[in-house]
């Protein structure tokens, strides 16, 4: 890491076949190395074109087929995205959207139906998507305290929760801070074809998260007791680390659009089968225009239906292959002898007013 | 103001002056906190990152931890601390062992060991052979019955002859035993620090018979750092002790110099502040509008209705230290340790050894390597620098006659020795004069054998030649010097010594023959300080045509002459010089107006011509230098024939067709503003030419130039290429120096003596020969080289490495810098332009610190062009000294460079890594992952040649960089608890890497190619014909031009004595003849030559007047 570290190594190496071993006599020279005399084995390679032209070249024939596999991947995933904000609001308050989340009297209850368009094989996951949402704003990604979710004993560190730190009277609530305090309350129930179907929370949180994370010691407190609700509650007798759902969504996400896991349905659902969600539609997105959406998916080796890559990789790739063909035409078409002196302008002009 | 020193008095003087104690030390235990951190504040962009890190102690608007900036400030601060810790501890030390010698010393009338620390002012100190002399000391006793002691000066000025001190002759001949009991005061100046002057009087109490006032030069006094050699014991009077003393007085910590590299990266990052203050008021805005229109939608951010007064304030202040990073934090201690690494090549390069004196080069201040790179102007001294120094005794001219012309060697022409062996009176006298007429010292060693320590080398010469003619300089004894002059002894008595100073340009003896008691004055000097004086109906011409033909071959002439003083004229002088020489004021002007009134009616015995042979290979180095595109401009004392020869045998000018000399002349304003004005004129019209021309100015006209005509001479000194400064004293060569640098031109001064220290120190680089002149200059130097020829690799190779590493490294740093800010700056609207940071606190610290800093530390090895290639092609330096590397344009190569990879970096990974899988960590990781990836490959494409060390720097960097985040990742604790396995684990992790890697390089490495193929750079060419094995050849190939002077001149010198013009017409011409021949068809020019033509008759004119 160090130059000078790897100097002496070197130099040592180098010294068994040291030409000017005979000067090392003289006491006063230091020992004569190739580092020192800045004559290390160096491999100097240039830009020739047969080397630029095939880098690309095989830049193309490996690109291609990545891309190409990437997006099959992404294509076999079957995806179902359905955006339930808007539908999920009856006419009646279709003006005043707000008004009927923040209203303790309306129903939120919502059932919606659709077809399921191919097979998709288990375990299929279970999302909810919301649009618009910063998750990744400062003030609120920083609302949190990482300490007390761990242990009990830090119960009260509550500095970096504010404005969600303690209740009215002082005493810190538990889970603190503005993300835990916005837990996502939508829920959704499944069934197909008029079976009802189960939703298994098992494995949606990281299991990093319950064992390390989350303490299994320490239970919600004072938990949305204030005067603001802002999302979810949470059953005060399971311990934070059985809390899959704020687990979930402690884990703030870097784009204001993001999916979260919410469950999975451990069957296959067959095509053309008939799915009906029953949604608790308790999530205020309306104030700020946010959309949610419910997502279906199943996965595959490259994760969930995202054709980024896979395009980016095809398009990378014909661009490489272009410049290679490009780069050889101009090659062939108007050849260029590399490092003729003739190039230098001294050599020109032996006068050696060189500009 | 003067200083009253009583002799042997420890009550008097014991509290008034400093004691002896020698500090060399900047900061005490107590101090060094507060001082060195003042010092390190002082920097602008020390107090911008401590400005940095307290802000981030302010929770509110801190985006990342605040160890992420107080972790490097603090590092580095340390590092530099600990650095300037370590040099003062070592210079404690150096210090405590020299102020806890024992010396002894006479307290209360007694002998006693004390510490060196402990002397006063006033003691009397004993020293015996080979010991240091503890401070400055004025004789009054040796263990030599002459009272004459012998002191190697070395340490102090360089000089590795011995030197001879004597003591004052008051106290001549007092017993050893009563040197004790000494009483007296000695009467001296304030301490200074001019190591060749003591200016003061001893006067002795009783019972110390001699009451008169004693005059004490610098010969009666042996100064502190000296050794005692050939000398059983002295005593001393210490009259100047500790800091006080004329070493601890000139000792001085040099102004730091600033590099053109440096300044530039001041620039750059001084555009990159303002960049980022508009970046953060942008930003601040942009975030102070969305905060108030989006935010307060946005329930669950739960923004308060009313802020407190700073509420505007935060969102910008945020921004700041988000975009801090945009100025890399690392920067300074890189290009610090990439520096002195530079500089510990030069000590170490094998290459650049004097074989005859194994010294190595050294290069004593490490941070103006880069400067080497891209000088402009090298100004050199003639003796010594581009000559050996070594002076040989080739011709004289002795009464009309010349010896030596036809052999080139009087010593083996034939008819000199015979003039010797049959005793021709003109001839011996002229060897007599040779043999005595200097200060020369002849140690007989006990073989027999006699050598000679003399302070001048033309004097040793002198001395060697006259005993090659039978007249062999046997001993010294006091005042009596002994002469073998074909077997049979000759004695003379010295009476006095007027010395040589560089305003009298002679010194002269006057000695009383033993035999027959005649006295004489014998002089020897250059001919404008001997000839004038001549004795009334002397033919002087023959001496006068001597000395110009000698001086042609480039040979240095002294001329010798001779009086015989009757006895009462001595006396009555000799008067008026003890006089004059116990004067404190002006003793130096004194002497010399005294002995003008000796020196007079001189009859002039001859000339000798001394040979100072060119070093090997200057012509080479100043050709190769000159492809290079340096200017060279000469500055010496010596006279104009002399240095023109010495300039066209060095290929510093190119003889007529190709070259052309300009002279620049006149004794009075108008004279020499008519002659700048010529000369400028043709400058202007040849400068299209391909001719080098050339001016020549000696130092009377220099000096009405620089008075009167500053504007048009700095003219003149952009236009030349080649100038010949003759005669020029060492504040003359300063002043020239500072005209270029006033002009933007970076300037290097090699010289080898004293004179030259004042260059050497004014110029941007001073470089020092450790010559035979001494260690001065050496000492003043920025760097010290044995010849002057390895100033070609010094330059070429050490200095065009520096710059093109240190221009790499500092962009670099900068554009991996902006990466990651940029990257910021974008996710910034995407986090509600609330001022998030994307990457935790640990990642952005080691970013900076770590991940990107050690790969392109081993770019300290790379090597675009091999040095045989460099050497051969010496024209590529232009890049360097034009500023190709490193300028706002290249810079703005490097920031478009971070700005498209940022962007590749973040749309990649916002894109791959979106939906379900948009967890902050794991997006900040794969985006950090990409800027490390990225840099790893552009560090490779930038690299020219790999050496292992590089291959591991490059790519144990990036496997270090996996190993760092593991390791992370394992810990329970940290934010970053299993992200990076999770990550690795991925193939999407890898997919995505790849993406970024072939987005990011393919567009660099396409436009790279292109330019490097169709575009190319002659960098680029010529590393083409390097690796590709072709023939790297140059038209203008140099080859190794063996010469002499002999070889070259040889012929000229019979023909030229005969018809000689007061101008040395091939070489000086006075009008542009040749150019008005190019010009002749176009009568556009027509009214310049005519002019000027009308001008040039005209000086010439006032020349015959």
């Amino acid at each position: 890491m160090d130059p000078n570290g790897g100097s002496s190594s070197a130099g040592a190496a180098d010294g068994a076949s040291d030409p000017a071993a005979a000067r090392r006599r003289h006491s006063k020279k230091p020992k004569y190395s190739r580092f020192t005399q800045q004559e290390l084995p160096a491999c100097k390679p240039i830009l020739t074109p047969g080397w630029v032209i095939s880098s690309f070249i095989f830049v193309g024939i490996i690109f291609i087929p990545i891309g190409l596999a990437s997006l099959f991947a992404s294509e076999r995933v079957v995806e179902i995205v359905h955006r339930y904000d808007k539908d999920c609001v009856p006419a009646s308050y279709r003006n005043d959207m707000l008004a009927y989340i923040q209203s303790n009297e309306t129903n939120k209850t919502c059932t919606r139906t659709f077809l399921v368009p191919k097979q998709m094989k288990s375990p299929v996951y279970i999302y909810y998507q919301l649009d618009n949402f910063y998750q990744n704003h400062r003030r609120y990604v920083k609302s949190r305290s990482d300490k007390q979710l761990r242990s009990r004993a830090s119960e009260n560190d509550t500095s970096s929760c504010d404005p969600e730190d303690v209740t009215a009277n002082k005493s810190a609530i538990v889970p603190c801070g503005l993300i835990a305090w916005s837990l996502f309350n939508d829920t959704y129930g499944f069934s197909v074809n008029n079976t009802l179907l189960g939703v298994s929370k098992k494995n949606i949180a990281w299991k990093s998260d319950q064992q390390h994370k989350f303490g299994s010691d320490v239970y919600p407190k004072n938990f949305q007791s204030g005067g603001l609700i802002g999302g979810a509650k949470l059953n005060s007798s399971i311990p934070l680390s059985q809390q899959v759902d704020l687990i979930v969504w402690m884990r703030t996400a870097a784009l204001p659009t993001f999916r979260k896991l919410y469950g999975k349905i451990e069957v296959d659902l067959e095509a053309n089968s008939e799915l009906t969600v029953v949604i608790e539609n308790n999530y205020n997105t309306y104030s700020f225009g946010g959309k949610k959406k419910l997502v279906l998916s199943t996965t595959s080796w490259i994760g969930g239906k995202n054709d980024f890559l896979g395009i980016a990789y095809i398009t990378l790739g014909g661009l490489s292959l272009f410049l290679a063909i490009s780069f050889l035409l101009i090659y062939i078409i108007k050849p260029r002898p590399l490092g003729d002196p003739t190039f230098l302008s001294w050599n020109r002009n032996p006068a050696g007013h060189f500009n | 103001m003067k200083r009253y020193v009583y002799i042997n008095d420890d009550e008097l003087s014991q509290d008034l002056y400093c004691d002896n104690r020698i500090s060399n030390r900047k900061y005490t235990l107590l101090n060094f906190l507060p001082k060195n951190l003042w010092e390190q504040f002082s920097r602008f962009m020390n107090q911008y990152f401590l400005l940095i890190a307290c802000l981030q102690l302010w929770p509110l608007i801190t985006p990342v931890n605040p160890a992420s900036t107080w972790g490097p400030l603090i590092f580095i601060f340390a590092v530099s601390a600990t650095k300037e810790a370590w040099d003062d501890y070592n210079r404690y030390l150096s210090d405590k062992k020299a102020n806890e010698k024992e010396v002894w010393v006479v307290r209360q009338g007694i002998k006693k060991h004390i510490q060196a620390q402990d002397i006063c002012v006033g003691n009397v100190v004993w020293l015996r052979e080979n010991e240091e002399v503890p401070c400055d000391l004025v004789l009054i006793g040796t263990s030599d019955p002459q009272g004459v002691c012998y002191v190697e000066t070395a340490a102090l000025d360089g000089e590795t002859d011995l030197k001879t001190r004597v003591i004052p002759s008051a106290c001549m001949g007092i017993d050893f035993e009563l040197l004790h009991k000494m009483k007296g005061v000695i009467e001296c100046p304030i301490p200074d620090r001019d190591i060749r002057r003591f200016d003061a009087n001893l006067r002795l109490f009783p019972p110390f018979i001699d009451n008169d006032l004693c005059p004490l030069t610098i010969k009666n006094t042996i100064l502190q750092s000296c050794y005692l050699r050939n000398t059983e014991w002295v005593c001393g009077v210490a009259v100047y002790t500790g800091n006080e003393t004329k070493l601890g007085m000139s000792r001085g910590i040099p102004e730091p110099k600033l590099t053109a590299v440096d300044a530039m990266i001041d620039k750059l990052t001084g555009a990159i502040f303002v960049f980022q203050i508009v970046v953060v008021i942008v930003l601040g805005i942009a975030g102070n509008v969305w905060k108030d229109t989006e935010a307060v939608k946005q329930w669950y951010v739960l923004y308060p209705k009313e802020g407190p007064w700073y509420e505007l304030l935060v969102i910008p202040l945020r921004f700041e230290l988000l975009c801090s990073i945009m100025i890399p934090i690392s920067i300074k201690v890189s290009l610090d340790l990439v520096k002195s690494l530079y500089a510990k090549f030069i000590d170490w390069d094998n290459q650049m050894i004097d074989q005859e004196t194994s010294t190595r080069s050294h290069a004593t201040n490490t941070a103006i390597s880069e400067d080497l790179g891209q000088v402009e102007y090298i100004l050199t001294d003639k003796t010594g620098t581009l000559t050996e120094n070594r002076m040989i005794f080739r011709r004289c001219c002795i009464g009309g006659i010349f010896y030596g012309n036809e052999s080139g060697d009087a010593l083996k022409d034939v008819e000199l020795l015979n003039a010797v062996s049959s005793g021709s009176s003109d001839v011996i006298r002229f060897v007599t004069v040779m043999a005595i007429c200097n200060t020369v010292i002849p140690v007989k060693s006990k073989t027999g054998a006699i050598s000679y320590k003399a302070q001048s080398q033309d004097e040793d010469a002198l001395v060697q030649a006259a005993a090659c003619l039978h007249m062999v300089f046997v001993n010294k004894n006091a005042n009596t010097l002994e002469i073998n002059f074909n077997a049979s002894i000759i004695q003379y008595e010295v009476l006095d010594t007027l010395e040589f100073t560089s305003d009298r340009k002679r010194m002269s003896v006057v000695v009383k023959d033993c035999q027959n008691g005649k006295i004489f004055l014998l002089s020897k000097g250059a001919d404008e300080a001997i000839i004038p004086y001549a004795c009334a109906g002397q033919q002087t011409r023959t001496f006068t045509e001597a000395v110009d033909q000698y001086s042609q071959l480039g040979l240095r002439t002294l001329c010798l002459a001779w009086r015989e003083l009757k006895e009462d004229e001595y006396q009555d002088w000799s008067l008026m010089f003890k006089e004059a020489n116990s004067t404190l004021v002006d003793r130096e002007w004194r002497l010399a107006e005294v002995c003008q009134r000796l020196e007079h009616d001189l009859e002039i015995l001859g000339v000798t011509a001394i040979e100072d042979r060119l070093q090997d290979g200057v012509p080479e180095t100043i050709e190769t230098l000159r492809k290079a595109g340096i200017n060279f401009w000469m500055l010496t004392g010596d006279k104009q024939n002399t240095a023109i020869q010495i300039a066209l045998s060095c290929n510093f000018i190119s003889p007529e067709p190709k070259g052309q000399l300009l002279l620049i002349n006149g004794k009075t304003e108008d004279e020499v503003g008519r002659s700048l004005d010529r000369v400028l004129l043709t400058m202007r019209i040849t400068t299209s030419e391909p001719k080098d021309v050339a001016f020549v100015i000696d130092g009377w006209a220099l000096e009405i130039a620089l008075k009167h005509y500053r504007k048009v001479f700095t003219e003149l000194a952009i236009l030349s290429r080649t100038a010949l400064c003759c005669r020029v004293t060492p504040s003359q060569k300063a002043q020239l120096v500072e005209i270029l640098k006033s002009c933007d031109y970076r300037t290097l001064a090699i010289g080898d003596g004293g004179n030259d220290v004042r260059m050497i120190q004014q110029a941007d680089i001073g470089v020092g020969i450790s010559g035979r002149e001494g260690l001065q200059a050496a000492r003043a130097a920025d760097y010290s080289i044995g010849k002057f020829r390895f100033l070609k690799r010094l330059i070429l190779v050490h200095g065009r490495y520096s710059y093109n590493r240190t221009a790499f490294l500092s962009q670099y740093s900068f554009y991996k810098s902006l990466l990651i800010c940029f990257i910021q700056i974008f996710f910034s609207f995407i986090s509600g332009v609330s001022g998030t940071s994307l990457f935790n606190s640990v990642s952005l610290m080691a970013y900076n610190v770590f991940y990107t800093s050690i790969p392109v530390l081993v770019s300290v090895l790379d090597k675009d062009l091999s040095e045989k290639t460099v050497m051969q092609h010496p024209q590529i330096l232009f890049y360097c000294q034009a500023g190709r590397l490193l300028n706002p344009s290249t810079f703005a190569g490097w920031f478009g460079r971070s700005l498209f990879h940022a962007i590749v970096v973040f749309v990649i990974s916002i894109h791959a890594y979106a939906y379900e899988k948009s967890e902050m960590e794991e997006v900040s990781m794969v985006a950090l992952s990409g800027c490390i990836w990225l840099q790893a490959f552009v560090v490779t494409i930038e690299t020219n040649s790999f050496t292992v060390l590089q291959h591991l720097a490059i790519w144990g960097n990036l496997a270090a960089f996996y190993i760092i985040n593991w390791i992370l990742s394992a810990v329970p604790a940290s934010g970053l608890y299993t992200i990076m396995f999770r990550l690795c684990t991925q193939p999407s992790y890898w997919i995505t890497m790849f993406l970024i890697v072939v987005t990011g390089m393919g567009p660099v490495l396409a436009i790279k190619y292109f330019r490097y193929t169709y575009r190319p750079s002659k960098i680029n060419t010529l590393q083409q014909a390097e690796r590709l094995g072709g023939p790297i050849l140059s038209l203008g190939n140099i080859e190794p031009q063996p010469r002499s002077i002999e070889k070259d001149v040889s012929p000229l010198s019979i023909t030229l004595p005969k018809n000689r013009n007061p101008v040395y017409e091939p070489l000086l011409s006075d009008s542009p003849n040749s150019t008005r021949k190019s010009f002749g068809s176009s009568t556009t020019f027509d009214f310049f030559p005519s002019q000027s033509r009308l001008s040039s008759s005209y000086s010439r004119n006032c020349k015959d007047n």
